[in-house]
């Protein structure tokens, strides 16, 4: 340690992290004729890493800072333990592996949802409070890290909104952004939810290459009573494949199919987005389903969830040969089912004979906005006669 | 300062008393306010004021056999425990009772600072904590200074006392008794000291050898913690050194002291 580092520690309610304990050590601070500056790089970098991401409340942050004053990891002792014992190691073993992440530049801690394309999906549980003292915002952070999806990808959050007073406010920003509690309206957000409780929402965003984005949930400044509730968010990357996505449509991924069925795996579940192509259009995405396993018979059944999106979304089951159409209806479609509004559920269901691949297709309705996304989760069966 | 290889012995003839005085001050603040909430901490004061001690009880912070300056040695309990009961009837040398293989931070160990002919200067640190009737008190730390004048063999001065750190106490309470579980809060008691004869009895002295008090407090802290074989530095000289020597920083955020029993 201290070849390699400078090794210094501070309290947090010298940083005033401690709210209840600022008022009286200022008092002692000024009775005392003493100050302490918490203004200069060094301390400001300590402040941020306590912010960073969404975990709060840890009594002990360990930080790495670089000697320009950049925060290169952070570790929050709360945690040490659990982690330490999932990863398999001792918790000494975990904590050198943490400060050599950090020299390697990987950042460990600083990105509190890392997704990969092995880890594409996770969930955060957490709550948001009314802002006080005359702020419009007062967020609780979710630092999300997709900078593992190069090509971009459709960030989709599917967000469900506690059962407490409150209503709440999700914001979607770049995550180099410095948040203000101040605006009504952020300015810099990418896009933006609203809901109450009870309520699921869904936002979706859409990315060309590998980055970090802050999500922020805060109750209603305008609400009389301070109340707080708590939300689920299921964070998602739906990764772009590396052609730009027009290109490779409607003849994308002819050879390796997305779902593989057989009598050990009859079922499988796929995440994915779509997007209205316009009045008269189709714009496919397409999921390539293999029941060939199936020698005999079977029933293929998909049951379909579309996103809170705001568009609706129809889908079409094809041979596997069949050319798929940009334009008109499909009418080679051997069975569908069309205009899932948002948040509803639909079934297709069809009869086979002889193991065969097909396509689904999923697209957007014709009397949504053109280009506008929204997720849809579908499970893929077979039941074999 | 000249070399440390010069061993002294340390002696205290029996047969006198000395008087202390014991001082604990109203908590100034604390982070959950206990001390507004909490009446036995509302109210924690010293047990006894004024007490008389044989000279024996000092001769426990003393070494067995002769020792150097800046080599540390471990304190006897009996005569510590009989001095910290002169603030609260209840302590106990045995840290943090509910975790029991956290026992790096117990211990009582002293060192000697300085010398000459006529004084020699002790410098001790103690960790211990008050079980009160419905809760727990840990201070910091207790350090001091024992001055023993060499010739008379007698306490010339002795102060036993809470340092003043932003955050110098972590106590648990109670709240309600038929629940086994307890809540917990830190704060700062300006002062909790024990004091005899004249503090600056050495001050004029030429010491024949010595260290200074920031290298036996050093030396103390690694009796009681691992960590301290880290050379932490404070934020400002961490703020100087990082870009002169390109060297990233590892910093502790941490509600407490890292070095001592508040956090």
């Amino acid at each position: 340690m201290n070849e390699h580092f400078i090794n210094t520690w501070v309290p947090n309610c010298e940083l005033g992290r401690i709210h209840s304990l600022r008022e009286p050590i200022a008092k002692r601070r000024e009775r005392e004729g003493k100050h302490f500056d918490t203004s200069h790089p060094l301390a400001q970098a300590i402040i941020k890493g306590g912010k960073t991401g969404s975990k709060k409340g840890s009594p002990v942050d360990c930080l790495v800072i670089s000697s320009e004053f950049e925060l290169m990891g952070r570790l929050l002792v709360n945690d040490l333990s659990e982690d330490s014992k999932r990863s398999g190691l001792w918790r000494q073993e975990y904590y050198l592996a943490f400060l050599k992440e950090a020299l390697e530049g990987k950042a460990p801690g600083l990105g509190n949802i890392v997704l990969t394309a092995e880890q594409p999906s996770q969930s955060v549980v957490d709550l948001f409070r009314t802002p006080t003292a005359g702020n419009h915002q007062d967020y609780t952070l979710v630092v999300i890290d997709a900078t593992a999806f190069e090509n971009g990808g459709t960030l989709i959050i599917d967000l469900e909104i506690g059962r407490e007073e409150g209503e709440v406010g999700f914001y979607l920003f770049d995550g180099d952004n410095e948040l203000s509690t101040t605006e009504e309206i952020p300015k810099d957000m990418l896009t933006w939810t609203w809901g109450e409780p009870g309520d699921t929402r869904q936002i979706i965003h859409r990315f060309d290459q590998g980055q970090s984005f802050k999500l922020g949930a805060t109750g209603h400044w305008a609400r009389d009573e301070p109340c707080i509730n708590a939300f689920r968010a299921k964070i998602s990357v739906v990764e772009n494949q590396k052609e730009p996505l027009e290109e490779k449509r409607p003849e994308s991924n002819e050879d390796t199919p997305d779902v593989v069925l057989d009598k050990a795996h009859s079922s499988q579940e796929i995440l994915d987005a779509f997007r209205a192509p316009g009045p008269g259009y189709q714009d496919y995405t397409v999921v390539n389903i293999d029941t060939t396993a199936f020698e005999s018979s079977g029933t293929l059944i998909i049951d379909i969830h579309v996103g809170s999106g705001d568009t609706s979304g129809s889908f079409y089951l094809f041979r596997d040969d069949t050319e798929l159409p940009t334009e008109g209806y499909p009418t080679e479609a051997i069975s569908s089912v069309s205009g899932i509004r948002p948040d509803k559920a639909g079934k297709i269901r069809h009869r086979f004979a002889g193991g065969k691949v097909f396509k689904l297709g999923a697209t957007g309705d014709w009397y949504g906005e053109q280009g506008r996304i929204n997720a849809f989760h579908a499970k893929i069966s077979v039941e074999e006669n | 300062m000249s070399t440390l290889s010069d061993k002294i012995t340390l002696n205290l003839d029996d047969g006198t008393e000395v008087l202390v005085r014991g001082f604990i001050a109203p908590i100034e603040y604390s982070g959950s306010n206990f001390h507004v909430e909490w009446d036995t901490l509302a109210n924690f004061r010293v047990a006894e004021p004024e007490k008389q001690y044989p000279v024996s009880t000092f001769c426990d912070f003393l070494p067995k056999e002769a020792v150097s300056v800046g080599t540390p040695w471990e304190i006897e309990h009996a005569g510590a425990l009989e001095l910290l009961k002169q603030f609260h009837p209840n302590p106990s040398l045995g840290m943090r009772w509910d975790l029991t293989h956290k026992n790096e931070s117990q211990g009582l160990w002293a060192c000697l600072r300085a010398y000459d002919a006529e004084f020699a200067e002790i410098v001790f640190r103690i960790h211990a904590q008050f079980a009160l009737k419905d809760g727990w008190f840990t201070p910091s730390q207790f350090t001091g200074h024992l001055v023993i004048n060499r010739i008379k063999r007698s306490v010339a001065f002795f102060q036993m006392y809470v340092p003043n750190g932003i955050i110098n106490f972590d106590t648990w309470w109670q709240k309600d008794p038929d629940d086994e579980g307890h809540i917990t809060d830190s704060g700062f008691c300006p002062q909790m000291e024990l004091r005899a004869g004249i503090e600056d009895v050495v001050r004029n002295a030429e010491f024949i050898e010595s260290i200074t008090q920031e290298e036996v407090e050093h030396k103390l802290s690694l009796c009681f913690y691992k960590s301290q074989q880290i050379n932490w530095v404070l934020l400002e000289e961490a703020l100087e050194m990082a870009p002169a020597q390109q060297k990233p920083i590892h910093a502790i955020s941490i509600d407490g002291p890292l070095l001592d029993e508040s956090c």
